[in-house]
């Protein structure tokens, strides 16, 4: 196996996932539901207009601003401002045509399945089940059949 | 107010979260993408 070391960056995934969860959980603790972004933006174009409709189109702005409010802290270049349009790019076009497929299944865990910060055991045993198969799968390929 | 500024906060980190975590890098963004067989949309 060959691991990329230059783009192995384990306390930044730490860190960035950590602030996610944390997002999460904000957003579960003051309105209680789960964060599912794809969710969020269908609910953004198939009821434009009301209370449910505004909170959706400020999350939305928030994400976007946050990288760039992110890059302004850390004193980034241009370079990594277009850099992370072009990601966000990608990320939106996925999002959205998740959100106009939304019977599609695009995640293996479902929103539902997510509620940790719940302290949902069902959640608990879902997600320590997806990340066991997803060890068992990595070990069976690479030592195994490899 | 509250819930909107709730809403705004939530998403200010969700982005930091991911360009800290260099999912807004986009070659990772696609390689994610391709990983959880989505494909890179156009």
């Amino acid at each position: 196996m060959v691991i990329n070391w230059a783009d192995f960056t384990p306390f930044a995934s730490f860190g960035g996932g950590a602030l996610i969860g944390l997002a999460a959980l904000i957003l579960m603790l003051a309105k209680g539901r789960v964060m599912g972004v794809s969710g969020i933006l269908a609910g953004l174009l198939s009821r434009p207009s009301g209370v449910d409709w505004s909170w959706r189109l400020v999350f939305v702005i928030g994400t976007l601003l946050g990288p760039l409010l992110l890059v302004a802290l850390r004193g980034g270049t241009e370079i990594e401002a277009v850099q992370i349009a072009e990601g966000g790019q990608l990320w939106l076009a996925a999002f959205f045509g998740r959100a106009r497929h939304s019977d599609r299944l695009w995640l293996h865990l479902r929103a539902r399945d997510l509620r940790l910060g719940a302290l949902s055991l069902r959640s608990l045993a879902a997600v320590m089940t997806f990340v066991g198969t997803g060890v068992a799968t990595v070990f069976v390929t690479l030592h195994l059949l490899g | 107010m509250i819930r909107l500024l709730t809403a705004l906060v939530s998403g200010l980190i969700f982005g930091a979260g991911l360009g800290l975590a260099g999912m807004l890098n986009p070659a990772k963004v696609a390689g994610f993408l391709i990983c959880l067989e989505i494909g890179i949309p156009h």
